[in-house]
């Protein structure tokens, strides 16, 4: 009698997950596919990321789950935060699937380093600390230890700004409606952003335009990066954007990328830096651009 | 006539290889060859520094003679234009694609050489998705540091940062239509600082 209720009881959670399971997995290998194309195609990773999360996958319905829709959906999971990090329901399910990873022994160093990265990227830093203490032996990508609001309401687009130690960041509010400005897009450390950064400053009226009026800035939380890029560059105006959706005209996913606005509107754009011609037709390009920005 | 449409076949498949303004990728460039020969030609390229310095087309001798040049021509190295107090960088070490990856599961040592992309036969980015999960991290960078360019100076060097010497984790390189290089947001890839 005992064994039979054993045995009902591991049939219903089965049948529990089966179902369920089977649409987490399909979901959770369109993500995959989506993600995988070369180039990768955000918009279908988070169209692809939507059945993912109608999927319904609870910690309790993990438990029952076999390890090939596991592994499966915290790669799908892990995927689609990475390309849209502020979605913090992915966030939330790769955190759920990594537990259950954890739980049975599965997890790698990597998948806690992809945890602490989908974290910073939503911005939820006390989740990233809390890692960071619970796994003491990864070597996780370095963070802040002070977090500090602006105290003045200036107005602006909200941002993070990086203190020269890195080890302090502060949300103040980017004003960017007023005159002619540069917004340069990038990851900390690109080296085609480098290249770009150098062949401006190497003549002086790019130079002076990137120091004079440019603002550059990075959906990448990469406090110690961004401090870093300051320093070697002497460009003081970097910041980390709160989140991307508080620039919906600008696509974070390239570095570099120029966009030339003025009175706040985008007036023209560049894309990346290197490719035939060198960085004198590079630096002649992105003058023009300017110019037709400022007409 | 059927002589033409062949090679018409051929010269469409070299240049489908060709995204953007250069960027090629092992894959596509050698997608009509089985992939035990792809993986016997990328294994024995020779890169010194983030360049192709020799290749074997042994793996290739199916190729017409046409399709084998188109393939040369894509990984064959260029002259890079000259920045301004950038002194050329010193020649390093050597080594074949295959002995880089020694020790690497095959699978995912293929997988990776598929993934390898160039332009004028510089790496530009490479698909590290298997090769972070088969190795230990300190194997990891080795590998990623060998096919990086000497002489960059990418301001962000800690080991435990995502951009390292030459090269930055999760994107890659990338060029659409008129678009210029640039390093793009991928997951599991690498981008280069040839990628400028």
């Amino acid at each position: 009698m005992l064994l039979d209720l054993q045995i009902a009881a591991v049939l219903l959670l089965t049948a529990g997950c089966a179902s369920p399971e089977r649409r987490a997995l399909a979901a959770a290998r369109r993500v995959s596919e989506a993600a995988d194309r070369m180039p990768p195609e955000r918009a279908a990773v988070a169209e692809a990321a939507k059945g993912l999360g109608a999927a319904d996958i609870s910690a309790e319905r993990l438990r029952v789950c076999a390890t090939e829709t596991v592994a499966a959906v915290h790669d799908a999971a892990a995927s689609a935060a990475f390309y849209r990090p502020e979605s913090e329901d992915m966030v939330l399910l790769e955190e759920r699937v990594l537990d259950e990873k954890v739980r049975r022994g599965m997890r790698a160093p990597r998948d806690l380093k992809r945890m602490f990265f989908a974290y910073m990227g939503a911005r939820m830093f006390d989740r990233a600390a809390a890692l960071r203490t619970r796994f003491p032996e990864v070597e996780f990508p370095s963070m802040p230890e002070r977090f500090l609001v602006a105290s003045s309401s200036a107005p602006g687009r909200p941002v993070y700004a990086v203190e020269a130690d890195w080890k302090t960041v502060e949300r103040t509010a980017l004003p960017l409606d007023r005159g002619i400005r540069v917004v340069m897009l990038l990851f900390p450390g690109c080296p085609a952003a480098e290249a770009a950064t150098e062949d401006l400053l190497a003549e002086p009226a790019t130079a002076r335009a990137l120091r004079e009026g440019a603002i550059l800035l990075t959906e990448r939380f990469d406090a110690e990066g961004v401090a870093a890029w300051k320093r070697r560059f002497g460009l003081g105006s970097f910041f980390i954007a709160r989140r991307a959706s508080d620039f919906p005209e600008f696509n974070f996913a390239a570095s570099p990328h120029f966009y030339f606005l003025k009175d706040g509107v985008v007036r023209s754009e560049l894309t990346g830096w290197g490719g035939p011609g060198g960085p004198s037709v590079n630096r002649a390009r992105w003058l023009a651009e300017l110019e037709r920005a400022a007409r | 006539m059927k002589r033409i449409v062949v090679l018409s076949f051929l010269v469409a498949a070299a240049s489908s290889a060709v995204a953007g303004d250069g960027v090629v990728v092992i894959q596509d460039l050698l997608k009509d060859v089985s992939a035990a020969d792809r993986a016997a030609f990328a294994g024995a390229l020779t890169l010194g520094e983030g360049r192709v310095l020799s290749a074997n087309f042994k793996a290739l001798k199916g190729l017409p003679d046409d399709r084998l040049s188109a393939v040369k021509a894509a990984l064959a190295p260029k002259a890079e234009p000259k920045r301004k107090g950038k002194k050329a960088p010193k020649a390093g070490k050597m080594a074949t694609l295959s002995e880089l990856l020694k020790g690497v599961p095959k699978p995912v040592a293929d997988e990776f050489m598929d993934g390898l992309s160039f332009i004028d036969g510089r790496v530009t980015s490479a698909v590290t998705g298997g090769l972070k999960k088969a190795v230990p991290e300190k194997r990891y960078r080795e590998i990623l540091d060998a096919l990086a360019a000497p002489g960059t100076k990418v301001p962000h060097l800690t080991p435990k940062g995502v951009c390292g010497n030459g090269w930055c984790d999760d994107s890659a390189c990338v060029s659409r239509g008129s678009e210029r290089r640039h390093c793009e947001s991928s997951q599991d890839s690498t981008c280069y600082s040839t990628c400028k």
